[in-house]
């Protein structure tokens, strides 16, 4: 039932001309996806990339597991000074990701357009 | 069945062990493997030697012409121009002479009627043919162009001659008009043994030797049905067992016996198979058998080498295909030839890819040793024997080729090598589900399910997604008449999770007595470090005997009270940031009002579309009942651990003072 976590990076601009990293995640989000998750985010060369945007549009489920992951990969972020919004969240999980805490670390947003206008 | 199969095999083992062991010990050397090695050397050398055999005495007088004319049947025609057969063998007829060739014997008549000839034909190829004594046809085998259907093994037989063909004491023409399908034509040629006699002396001569066939394939027979079973009881292991080794290995050893299986039931008559059919069912055999063969070395030596394997199959198709060609074959074709030329460099691209690939495994992958000590041998005997170095052993009555001792040997060796290995898998998972088993057990002890509380009517209802759930609650009574109520959920599934919830649960025995935040800020400082990739969701709730709740969240789901969620303060699950603060929220609980706590496993069931159960479905159910709400969440799609507690408030006469032992908790 569960599907393969794929992860892709791509780079925008924000409005005010700095460079945003999006990493854009695929199928479902369990604990089999370290290595999409954390090892996609690990790679981004951290001086560089202070801008981040999390991509979830295409995902389908996120267990426990993977809110733990994504939970990890933010405490990282703040711990580098980057900034992260999220976008592409079904009211679902946006209720979820409100619940554990995360809007601490990381702002919620429906769309790609609204997230980068707010960085 | 499997189990005693496999222990039987290991006992044989056992034996072949011991005594290479004192084999070994002939040898000037201490490493048994090198010795084992040497063994297996000197064993393919004396596969490539022949050995001498008496044969049966050839005919003599025998003449030959290519081509087709039914004049040739004449016993008056002339044959003196024909090339004799010195040593009763002719020549494969070319695709020139429409791949058809006679023969002409003059055979002494030396009894009378009722008379027979008998022709025992040497060979193992398509064959079609008629047989003429003194210009009249006595019998035929197959149909001859141009329809052409061959039989799949030219068969030896007894045709009975009508009366006053052949007089006694003069000699009669016998003549043999063959047709030999293109794609598989004896490149040695063929021999045959003609002879005229009484009837009823040629067909017991013909039983006999039936009888004898059957003796002389025994051993053959015996060696593969042999393995058959090993290959069913593989497969009976498996599908208890598991493991992709153990089935492709299965597969290999049952297709690999059952083409001998086949081809000797259809040489002996047992089963009357047409060409097609046998070609067919001998080609879907052989196909399968080298395609496990592929799929078993990758499998068990952990190979990615994804372009070598395209080419492994590559020549697999090529091979499998071309052999199917020209089985089928009836008349010559461009295909038919580029068949042939493709055929035996696909065949030794094939085994020697296996070949080089095991000796890598000799080198690099030293667990494997034996396995690919096994996998070489195979391909080594075939490319011997393709190449014409490989002899056939005699003993006694019985025939057996080197390729199908060393095939025997080697499938032995492999069903012995993974069924030993899956057994020791087998046993080590068996003892894992004991252990299982053990764990649940001291759950279901450490926590057991919640009770009412007076004041408090508690249901519960916990669904573990595996053997140990990662969900657990506690409902412990207070001193002053009111109720503590925790629920949580570790993250992840399992053993892991499960001991992680015997620690939460050993904690919260020591801390009853504390404000809600102060659990979850004591269970927090706990779990930093402890839980590795994951964390733990919880939900306080203190709830007074007056109806006064304190509930603190740390990102478990909100609680419904009369069907309505709550409002809770976000927080930090439990184990991530030790600096973490979590925020009391009050509210008061009505008499006979109810508060649902449910985990993350009931909102997340999914059903087989992906759809998910959802907050507005627990929400709509959250009055129903802790048992309604998780049965509608396992009957929609259980994917986690679930939970469900409800805790409502009654109107009951306190009496004394409420017992202060724990009254509830968790999972069963």
């Amino acid at each position: 039932m569960q599907t393969e976590t794929k992860a892709r990076v791509d780079q925008l601009t924000s409005p005010a001309g700095h460079p945003v990293a999006v990493l854009r995640f695929e199928g479902d989000i369990a604990s089999t996806s370290k290595d999409a998750v954390l090892g996609t985010y690990q790679a981004l060369p951290k001086e560089a990339t202070k801008l981040v945007l999390l991509d979830f549009t295409k995902v389908d489920y996120i267990n426990s597991s993977g809110i733990a992951l994504v939970i990890q990969m933010l405490i990282e972020a703040a711990n580098s000074n980057q900034k992260v919004y999220a976008f592409g969240l079904s009211a679902h999980f946006t209720k979820v990701f409100t619940m554990v805490g995360i809007t601490k670390y990381a702002g919620l947003f429906p769309g790609q357009s609204e997230a980068l206008a707010a960085l | 069945m499997p189990k005693r199969l496999i222990g039987v095999c290991i006992g044989v083992r056992k034996f072949l062990r011991w005594v290479l062991r004192k084999l070994c010990m002939l040898f000037p050397m201490h490493h048994r493997r090198t010795a084992t090695l040497w063994i297996a050397l000197v064993y393919l050398i004396a596969a490539c030697v022949p050995q001498s055999r008496a044969q049966a005495p050839a005919a003599t007088g025998i003449r030959y012409h290519f081509g087709d004319d039914v004049r040739w049947a004449d016993p008056n025609f002339d044959d003196s121009a024909w090339p004799s057969a010195p040593d009763g063998r002719w020549p494969a007829p070319s695709s020139d002479s429409k791949s058809m060739v006679w023969i002409r014997v003059r055979l002494p008549v030396l009894s009378s009627d009722p008379l027979a000839v008998r022709i025992s034909q040497q060979s193992s190829f398509l064959i079609a043919d008629e047989v003429f004594v003194n210009g009249v046809s006595v019998g035929r085998q197959g149909e001859l162009p141009p329809r052409g259907v061959p039989l799949a093994f030219a068969r030896d037989a007894v045709l009975d001659l009508p009366p006053d063909l052949a007089e006694r004491g003069t000699n009669a023409v016998v003549t043999l008009r063959a047709w030999y399908p293109p794609g598989v034509r004896p490149q040695a040629g063929a021999t045959a043994v003609f002879a005229i006699d009484e009837s009823r002396n040629l067909h017991l001569a013909l039983r006999a030797d039936r009888s004898a066939a059957w003796i002389k394939a025994g051993p053959d027979l015996a060696l593969n049905s042999f393995i058959l079973l090993l290959g069913i009881g593989l497969l009976a292991f498996w599908r208890g067992a598991g493991g992709r080794d153990l089935l492709i290995c299965s597969w290999m050893l049952i297709a690999t016996s059952l083409m001998p299986l086949w081809g000797a039931s259809v040489s002996l008559g047992l089963i009357p198979a047409p060409s097609w059919a046998y070609t067919l069912g001998y080609v879907g055999l052989q196909a399968l058998s080298m395609a496990a063969t592929v799929e078993l070395v990758w499998t068990v030596h952990g190979l990615r080498a994804l372009a070598l394997k395209r080419l492994y199959k590559a020549s697999w198709a090529i091979c499998n295909a071309a052999f199917l060609t020209l089985s089928l074959a009836v008349h010559p074709s461009p295909i038919v030839f580029w068949s042939q030329v493709a055929m035996l460099p696909a065949l030794t691209c094939f085994d020697s890819i296996q070949l080089l690939v095991n000796l890598w495994a000799l080198i690099a992958r030293r667990a494997n040793r034996l396995f690919a000590v096994a996998m070489i041998v195979i391909p080594v005997t075939d490319l011997l024997q393709n190449f014409g170095h490989l002899h056939s052993v005699h003993i006694g009555p019985f025939d057996e080729t080197y390729f199908g001792l060393s095939l025997f040997l080697c499938e032995f060796a492999l069903f012995a090598m993974l069924g030993q290995r899956a057994w020791a898998g087998w046993r080590a998972r068996d003892e894992l589900r004991v252990e299982f088993d053990a764990a649940r057990e001291v759950q279901q002890r450490l926590v057991s399910p919640a009770g009412d509380v007076p004041g408090f009517r508690i249901e519960s209802v916990y669904a573990p997604a595996t053997r140990v759930g990662g969900d657990f609650f506690r409902v412990l009574p207070g001193a002053d008449g009111g109720v503590l109520v925790v629920v949580g959920d570790v993250s992840g599934k399992g053993l892991k999770a499960a001991m992680t919830v015997s620690a939460m649960i050993g904690a919260l025995r020591t801390m009853p007595a504390l404000p809600p935040a102060r659990i979850l800020v004591a269970l927090n400082r706990g779990l930093v470090g402890q839980i590795q990739d994951g964390f733990v969701t919880c939900c306080v709730a203190q709830i007074g005997r007056d109806g006064t709740v304190t509930l603190v969240n740390a990102g478990h789901l909100s609680p419904y009270k009369a069907g309505v969620e709550m409002s809770v303060a976000a927080g930090l699950p439990l184990g991530i940031d030790p600096h973490a603060e979590y925020e009391e929220r009050q509210f008061t609980l009505d008499l006979d009002e109810s508060l649902t706590f449910v985990s993350d496993g009931v909102v997340e069931a999914r059903n087989s579309t992906g759809e998910l159960f959802g907050f507005d479905r627990t929400q709509a159910m959250s009055g129903a009942g802790a048992e309604a709400l998780a049965q509608a969440a396992i009957d929609f799609g259980q994917d986690d651990d679930i939970t469900v507690l409800t805790v409502t408030r009654r109107t009951e006469d306190w009496g004394t003072e409420a017992p202060l032992c724990p009254a509830a908790s968790v999972p069963a």
